[in-house]
């Protein structure tokens, strides 16, 4: 059923268990949470809290320009947690100034009815109460309001005490710069927004109070310290914007809830920004950017879509580039797939195929239009679209009786530059054609390094890729540096006028090759319709770069025993630093050869990665602690390569650090035991093939034998019984380590060194019952 | 600091913990965090949902009870106390005969009966049928094997969380693996 912890692994990784949680009871004991939280809290000295938060505030320094009240609900990514509560300010985009007055009193909550901002920006704030009182001296209070903040809308807030005549007597904005009016939360809403007139405390003299929202002058910076903790609002927002940072507005936001479905729909308002609140996370982000919109059957749109799943707040942004165009295009004949007839009226929708699967890229991008015809033959064609493969969907748009039960037809074309094709039709006629590479020294220009080979790549000179249209072959039908491939006339043409063109690269297959153009170009005149007859084009050998690592004691780094079968140590590329989560390239996939030796190509762009740092080369040694893991032990310095295999020094891994110390025992005991073994054998050459009943009597040197005495336990003759099968039987083991570690090294009667894991050293007897086991 | 705080600083997640003692925010913030893997925990638990859900409940109200009284020092500490409560909470629960015998039941309920004609061994036990043959484990190796095979947790983690050694831990694993291989062998055969 199941042999060991790995396949036991599989089995669960098989099942399908539904772990979905219920919403509601994720919201309803968060509240049940926090209040039993906060009840906790009120056992504790009362004052304490608070007056330390004052404290803190106190202490923050606003600059100048950043005066009075802000309320922000911005959300920085992901937001810090400071020792105080800052201020943040925003901007309103067209928020009149609103104000509130009322009658001054103290120590009393006056209820407020101040709506800030319009319907359609749905009341940004709203106040509700406030409250002024005395505290250490010092007139404060608190304003008690609802926000709906969209970060995009910037006010603030200022609270001024007048006097009968209605003259201003103090101002939480002018008093004196180091009152403002502060954020801080209690509950998740409503919000309070404290505030304080420091070095004003002429209360008597108030009569009257105002409560302002107005327009914060654009250039108001942020202040360094003014930021606000929005735990509790999870918002998305961001900004989309085109060619040159443009901004788009009425740009489409799509907020995929993963497990609870769609949010619904907000749009970028004039300034391109957009932002939603009460999220469920996780969550993905796209947006739609329509370069035209005539009607559902007739526009153009771009999407963009980060491609991973997001939690808690978030700033997306999204930048568009122009609609692609290009030369290629497609045209066709609509018809009936059942019966043949003509369908005149339909509309087309085009789109770039794209895997929404694929979650390796940063963005998930698509384009596509769609477009109606109404025609008296069926025909259509679209025009002006760039090369590449399109999803391509027609629906028919008359309702008769042709189009009764045809929803719609689909169809994938790939398109290539300045080619038109015809829907359905076999795809271009295309035939095939042969080529050659060879190295200078006349030899096929294959790698001899496994896990690389030579590709013969297409560009046209508006893509921003190339794609493999042919690999040089060593083996097989095309031997001798020769490649075949499938061209259409059309694409022909266009090497001809040199619109695109041919690269020969020595590279690791399913690489996608960027705008680097990295090979060298094969001239077209080379190819032929015959075999025989295709122009070579002689290429550079790359060099190949070789390192060794070893051992600290100099020996090849390959173990002696390996933890499990296929085991090996492997040589990594990667971003520096490397990090467990990270993953790099594998650079030669069978790993350090017996003599510890790796060999490698680069690519101009990688050697330029490692120069800077950007990169660096990983030594995974394989563990003796989880099967099937490996971990990196050390970086492979760049300068330590060479191009010439002779010249390299090898390079020595240690194993000081703690996190290996169960690497470096293992290893070290493999020494031991082999040593244990020679000595054993030549006792038994003297002892009539016998071998000691203890290890004392050995001729071993003495701190050899310390060390044995301490790790070891040995089996010998007097314990072992008659045996076949010495690779069976167990002469000694590494009691330390298994005492440590639960598996460990075995030496067998003939010799050869084990590394076994618990369900072994079971079978084998090795794993006692003292050995502290919960029951 | 304020002037560090300045700039936006990428969150740690200790610093939250750190924190959670004393601000619902933060506190909330690591519910948010934790509340799937929990409820998760719970449900490879207990196989019943509505049963995790009581019992998710009860482990966090646990921590908003404690928390302010956590000795712990980061992530990784406020993890291992997370599941250590979840752990004696689930067992706490399964205890009780009676509710063993009504898992074990539902359990058995959701048994697809393998078609007589399918040749398709490879397929392995399903759900309801592994979690009858977990059951049969005591509470404390059950949480072992949900800890290692669910959740993934590393040997040290799960030491750290259970307050085992290491190597006991191992040996232990490989003990209720030949358990597990046995108990599951019965439930084939039809025997509960």
């Amino acid at each position: 059923m199941f042999k060991d912890e790995s396949e036991f692994k599989k089995i669960v990784n098989r099942l399908k268990i539904d772990t979905e949680p219920n919403p509601e009871h994720r919201e309803n004991l968060r509240r049940q949470m926090l209040s039993v939280f906060n009840k906790t809290s009120q056992k504790q000295k009362t004052g304490t809290a608070m007056t330390d938060i004052w404290r803190i505030i106190m202490n923050n320094r606003i600059t100048k320009l950043a005066v009075a009240a802000v309320i922000a609900i911005i959300l920085l990514v992901p937001l810090s947690y400071g020792t105080g509560h800052l201020i943040k300010k925003l901007f309103v985009g067209s928020v009149e100034i609103d104000d509130y007055q009322g009658d001054f009193a103290l120590s009393k909550d006056i209820r407020i009815e101040l709506e800030v901002g319009t319907k359609e920006q749905q009341n940004i704030v709203s106040a509700r109460n406030i409250r002024f009182f005395v505290e250490d001296d010092e007139l404060r209070g608190t304003l008690r309001c609802w926000i709906r903040c969209l970060p995009k809308y910037k006010w603030m807030t200022t609270i001024e005490l007048l006097d009968t005549k209605n003259k201003k007597l103090a101002s939480t904005e002018h008093v004196n710069e180091n009152a403002g009016v502060e954020v801080s939360y209690k509950n998740s809403s409503p919000r309070d927004i404290h505030f304080s007139f420091r070095r004003w405390s002429n209360v008597s003299q108030a009569q009257k109070f105002r409560v302002c929202f107005e327009k914060a002058s654009e250039d108001i910076e942020t202040t360094p310290d003014a930021w606000v903790d929005t735990s509790e609002l999870y918002v998305v927002h961001g900004r989309v914007t085109g060619p040159g940072g443009k901004p788009i507005a009425n740009s489409v936001i799509q907020i995929r809830q993963k497990g609870s479905g769609t949010a619904p729909n907000v749009t970028t308002d004039q300034r391109g920004f957009y932002s939603y609140d009460s999220i469920k996370w996780p969550y993905s982000v796209g947006a739609i950017v329509y370069e035209s919109y005539a009607s559902s059957q007739d526009h153009k749109h771009q999407y963009k879509r980060l491609n991973k799943y997001l939690e808690g707040s978030q700033t997306v942004n999204f930048e568009f580039d122009e609609f692609p165009t290009g030369d290629a295009a497609l045209f066709g004949q609509v018809e009936s797939p059942t019966s043949g007839q003509t369908i005149r009226e339909f509309s087309v929708d085009i789109r770039l195929a794209v895997d929404f699967e694929d979650y390796s890229p940063e963005y998930l991008y698509q384009f596509g239009l769609r477009k109606p015809f109404t025609t008296e033959d069926g025909r259509f064609e679209i025009s002006n679209l760039p090369a590449g493969v399109y999803d391509v969907t027609i629906y028919p748009t008359q309702n008769d009786e042709i189009t009764e039960y045809i929803r719609r037809m689909s169809y994938v074309c790939e398109l290539q530059e300045g080619q038109k094709i015809e829907i359905g039709a076999e795809n271009a006629r295309k035939k095939t054609w042969y080529g050659r590479v060879l190295f200078e020294d006349g030899s096929a220009a294959v790698s001899k390094l496994e896990g690389f080979e030579t590709q013969v790549i297409y560009w046209h000179q508006d893509s921003t890729w190339g794609f493999t249209l042919a690999t040089v072959d060593d083996n097989g039908y095309f031997d001798n540096g020769y490649f075949a491939t499938q061209i259409s006339d059309e694409v022909m043409e266009y090497f001809k006028s040199g619109q695109a063109w041919l690269k020969v690269s020595l590279t690791k297959p399913d690489i996608i090759h960027e705008v680097q153009k990295e090979g060298e170009k094969y001239p077209v005149e080379l190819l032929s319709l015959e075999r025989d007859k295709a122009g070579v084009l002689k290429i550079k050998r790359p060099d190949i770069y070789y390192g060794r690592i070893l051992y600290e004691n100099g020996k090849p780094a390959v173990p002696e025993v390996f933890p499990w079968p296929d085991a090996k140590v492997r040589v990594i590329l990667r971003y520096t630093p490397a990090s467990s989560k990270a993953r790099g390239v594998m650079l030669h996939p069978t790993g350090v050869d017996n003599e510890g030796y790796f060999a490698t190509y680069f690519t101009d762009k990688e050697i330029e990665q490692l120069k800077t740092g950007e990169y660096s080369i990983e030594i995974y040694h394989p563990s003796y602690l989880e099967m099937n893991e490996s971990y990196p032990v050390i970086s492979y310095p760049f300068e330590k390569l060479s191009t010439e295999k002779e010249s390299v020094k090898g390079y020595k891994m240690s194993f000081k650090s703690q996190e290996f110390e169960n690497l470096r025992q293992v290893l070290e005991s493999i020494e031991k035991l082999k040593g244990l073994f020679a000595a054993l054998k030549t006792y038994a050459n003297s002892h009539q093939g016998n071998y000691p009943g203890t290890i004392g009597l050995l001729d071993i040197k003495a701190d050899d034998f310390q060390w044995l005495a301490e790790n070891v336990e040995y089996i010998g003759d007097a314990k072992a019984q008659t045996t076949s099968k010495p690779a069976e039987t167990v002469l000694a083991y590494d009691k330390a380590l298994l005492e440590k570690y639960g598996s460990t090294l075995v030496l067998f009667r003939d010799g050869h060194i084990e590394f076994c894991w618990p369900r072994h050293l079971e079978i084998l007897g090795i794993l006692r019952t003292d050995i502290e086991v919960l029951h | 600091m304020v002037g560090a705080m300045a700039k936006v600083v990428e969150q740690t997640e200790d610093d939250l913990v750190l924190k959670a003692r004393t601000q619902a925010g933060a506190l909330g913030r690591l519910y948010e965090l934790y509340y799937e893997r929990i409820f998760r925990f719970c449900v490879h638990r207990l196989f019943n949902k509505e049963i995790a859900e009581d019992v998710t409940s009860t482990v966090f109200l646990e921590v908003a009870r404690s928390i302010r009284t956590f000795k712990g020092r980061g992530e990784q500490d406020f993890r291992s106390w997370l599941y250590a409560i979840a752990s004696n909470q689930a067992n706490a629960y399964i205890r009780k005969t009676s509710r063993r015998k009504k898992l074990l039941e539902e359990a058995a309920g959701s048994i697809t009966a393998p078609a007589a004609e399918s040749t398709d061994k490879s397929s392995g036990p399903d759900w309801p049928m592994l979690y009858t043959a977990i059951l049969k484990l005591k509470p404390q190796r059950q949480t072992i094997v949900t800890l290692r095979f669910f959740e993934n947790l590393k040997y040290e983690q799960i030491a750290q969380i259970l307050n085992l050694k290491e190597v006991t831990l191992r040996v232990t694993l490989h003990r209720i693996l030949n358990e597990l291989r046995n108990h599951l062998q019965s439930v084939n055969d039809g025997v509960t």
